[in-house]
């Protein structure tokens, strides 16, 4: 029988650590469990008070360097962005909800007669105790109940682009958050930071929801929960640590089975097309949406509060 | 030689498996001729099947040893004057019942009128064979159709209205992971085999980080030596992802075919190019698969290997937070892993790849550690136990420690009898303990130990041709010919 151990005593070792008793392997094995990459707690971020008002603001596109870039840089691209993006969009309204077609019969279908749990989730990164208290967030209501159906490709019934509005749907908030987008933000970068990486991923995300394939128009109703969907999605694309899902809603202010639902969304909408394999497919969609952002400047109407003062002359 | 070995040894197991698993029609039983109307119809009628059924007829018809000895529907070309046929067949009398009547259950089985007065079980009373399809348990579910590299199959409504455009009949369990459940599942339009793997929603964890990746990563990641993901079906509180199914993983195959788990030579050669082919492709691309073990590598009927769960996988060049320390499965770490690094790269799947190599010849694997330290102490036994002399800026690693025990390097052949001299090297280059003097995954492709494998013979000549080509359109004046087109 082959031994995995080496056979005899290497000429090197110190008779004082040479304790090693050939062990008989047992014959059945089972490899140690698969590890969890976001138990680790040294991948936790650093928390930083850097406002997004004090970092520095975003390069053009010559200078746009991706790699050597600060989270709060890559943060205040993504804000100015979707703000002039959202300005310049004004008021559209969600889809009206679908109507939900007959149940086809069966049990499992019914709320609350759920089939047992198989299987537990893994835990998320370890969070300091001092770190751990965060303060919530009060984000509108949603247009959308979370539990309000989102598709039915199973019944067969609905073409897709009315599944895609329904799901647009859920971004939706009733009124407009009080909340501003910066201060929105910050919040999320105070008590759950997120890297560069993630900050520019969820605004290709969104560049790509909203302007390229138009499933979910950006406007002042729908931006706040955008951008956590997409943040929390590439959170868990790009990176090794993970906040828990618990603190990301309350952050967030939304229900942690709704921030559940938006995030499949996500998904969904970008049928998964979520990496940047690519060279330098994040760095070419971060300067598309900035491009978007500067043309939505432009092309915004001004506020109604802006009045001109046209000096007037006489005769 | 080494594909075809491996394949004549593999059929020869292959009666055995029909006794194992009951529920699937055993070709004593039932010939095949039977079956094929009735799939061939089924692939005929479905709106998606177009793509599906050329992969499969192409999969299994170019073997026609498989294709007789499982009792797989092969769609045939005759399928237009199929669907009357199966139709007179599912009247006649539906050749699954013939199994679902032998079903019984413990409390027939263990019945003894002896012990009580109660009236025996009664029998089961199937009238149909099928179990629940994924459309037909819930009336919620999304679909990424599009799998396929960019071409949506179009949305055609079915005649069956309820029947979504692929559905999947859930058969057996395969196995069961630490968050996932592997099926096994027939296209109900195509009857080609698939796995299922069911991962549950909670709204603890929302949609598992694992899950995301395993899909987008194996979305982009189209290779032969990388199981293909088929799609993705959201139901109420469950993913079911789509895999083509692959018949066992490289653990299973070693403990039912090998010498005590070890493989003959000509078997380790073609395996080792496939999971090297697998492995550069992945770092071509700028992914690091980080947990490579036999048990996520999977082994189809063809005797072709191929890289499955990307669930800790990640694409690297992003600017992200530090990685984590804590991947790859403890007895396929490397060292510098073990030592605490979070600066790691491709060297690390090269790594495991080695252990893999070895573990192949002697069916046992290389370092099976129990604790890190441990395992460490496993790999120095070994290697030999660095120094700052051998590996300089060692003694950084947060694990450094200045008493490791000092053992000194000890020739693989000595428990790798059966190595011969030309792939010792390889896995000597490969089992460095510095992780940037492995070798990579591409340069142990061009290793003189795969010189005689026809495999890479035929890569080489393809490459050559395809080169060629290119050179030739060059010269004719620039004309593009459309990329993939061949």
């Amino acid at each position: 029988m082959l031994q995995v151990c080496h056979p005899t005593p290497p000429a090197t070792v110190l008779p004082g650590h040479f304790v090693a008793p050939v062990r008989r392997i047992p014959k059945v094995m089972n490899p140690p469990s698969a590890p969890n990459p976001a138990g680790d707690v040294g991948v936790l971020p650093e928390f930083s008070s850097l406002s997004i008002r004090d970092a520095p603001s975003p390069p053009g596109e010559e200078e746009l360097h991706i790699m050597t870039m600060s989270r709060e840089t890559a943060m205040k691209i993504l804000v100015r962005s979707v703000l002039a993006l959202a300005n310049a969009a004004g008021e559209i309204p969600a889809t009206p909800p679908l109507s939900r077609p007959h149940t086809p019969s069966g049990k499992e279908n019914v709320p609350g007669t759920r089939l047992h749990r198989r299987t537990a989730s893994r835990p998320a990164t370890p969070i300091p105790a001092n770190r751990a208290q965060t303060s919530r967030t009060d984000l509108e209501q949603p247009e959308a109940h979370h539990d309000e159906p989102i598709i039915d490709i199973g019944a067969g019934a609905e073409p897709e682009w009315v599944q895609r509005a329904n799901m647009a749907r859920k971004f939706f908030s009733k009124s407009v958050p009080k909340v501003s987008l910066e201060e929105y933000c910050n919040r999320i970068q105070q008590y759950c930071p997120l890297s560069t990486g993630v900050w520019l991923a969820a605004g290709s995300y969104i560049f790509r929801l909203s302007l390229v394939e138009k499933y979910v128009p950006l406007t002042h109703r729908t931006m706040h929960r955008l951008v956590l969907a997409c943040l929390t999605t590439a959170m868990k694309t790009l990176e090794d640590h993970r906040w828990p899902q618990k603190r990301l809603a309350a952050v967030g202010g939304v229900d942690e089975m709704a921030l559940g639902r938006l995030e499949l969304c996500v998904e969904f909408l970008l049928s998964f097309d979520l990496q940047f394999l690519a060279e330098d497919r994040l760095k070419e969609s971060t300067v598309a949406l900035q491009k978007a952002g500067q043309a939505a400047v432009m092309t915004a109407k001004l506020p109604s509060a802006f009045k001109l003062n046209i000096p007037r002359t006489r005769h | 030689m080494a594909l075809s070995q491996g394949l004549r040894d593999w059929r020869e197991q292959l009666p055995d498996r029909s006794k194992r698993c009951p529920a699937k029609p055993s070709s004593k039983t039932h010939p095949p001729r039977q079956h094929r109307p009735i799939f061939a119809a089924a692939a005929a009628a479905g709106p998606t099947a177009s793509v599906q059924t050329l992969q499969t007829s192409r999969g299994r018809c170019s073997d026609p040893s498989t294709s007789t000895t499982t009792a797989q529907p092969t769609p045939s070309p005759d399928a237009a004057s199929a669907p009357a046929l199966a139709l007179a067949l599912a009247h006649a009398k539906p050749p699954q019942l013939h199994i679902a009547n032998e079903l019984t259950t413990a409390s027939a089985i263990l019945f003894d009128p002896q012990h009580t007065s109660r009236p025996p079980p009664r029998k089961l009373n199937l009238t149909h064979a099928d179990t629940l399809s994924v459309a037909n348990r819930t009336d919620s579910s999304i679909s990424v159709r599009n799998l396929g590299g960019g071409q949506t199959a179009p949305f055609a409504p079915t005649m069956d209205n309820r029947r979504h455009p692929s559905s999947f009949q859930q058969l057996e369990k395969l196995g069961e992971g630490t968050y996932a459940t592997v099926f096994k599942g027939r296209n109900r339009q195509t009857g080609e085999l698939v796995a299922l793997k069911e991962i549950h929603l909670d709204s603890e964890e929302g949609t598992p980080s694992t899950a995301i990746r395993e899909i987008s990563l194996m979305k982009e990641l189209k290779h032969e030596n990388i199981v293909l993901l088929h799609d993705v079906i959201h139901t109420e509180n469950k993913l079911m992802l789509v895999f083509e199914y692959m018949d066992k993983d490289l653990k299973k195959y070693m403990d039912a075919r090998g010498d005590r788990g070890a493989l003959d030579p000509p078997t380790i050669k073609s395996f080792m190019y496939h999971l090297l082919r697998g492995i550069a492709f992945c770092h071509e691309n700028r992914v690091l698969h980080r947990d490579l073990k036999p048990q996520n590598l999977l082994i189809n009927t063809r005797g072709v290997l191929k890289l499955a769960d990307f669930g800790l996988a990640r694409a690297f060049g992003i600017p992200v937070n530090t990685f984590s320390n804590e991947v790859v499965t403890l007895w396929y770490r490397a060292p510098d892993v073990l030592l605490g690094s979070r600066t790691y790269s491709t060297s690390i799947d090269i790594w495991s790849a080695g252990c893999i190599m070895a573990e192949m010849y002697t069916g046992r694997p290389l370092f099976p550690g129990t604790t890190n330290e441990d395992q460490l102490q496993k790999i120095f036994r070994l290697m030999g136990t660095p120094s700052e002399r051998s590996w300089p800026g060692i003694s950084q690693f947060p694990e450094y420690k200045a008493n490791f025990p000092v053992y000194a390097t000890q020739d693989l052949r000595l428990i790798l009898p059966q190595i011969d001299q030309v792939g010792l090297s390889l896995l000597n280059s490969m089992l460095q303990l510095r992780p940037e003097m492995r070798i990579s995954a591409s340069a142990a492709l061009n290793h003189p130990w795969f010189n005689d494998l026809p495999q890479r013979q035929q890569h080489h000549a393809q490459a050559l041709a395809t080169a060629q080509a290119q050179a030739q359109q060059a010269q004719m004046g620039g004309y593009q010919v459309p990329q993939g087109a061949y």
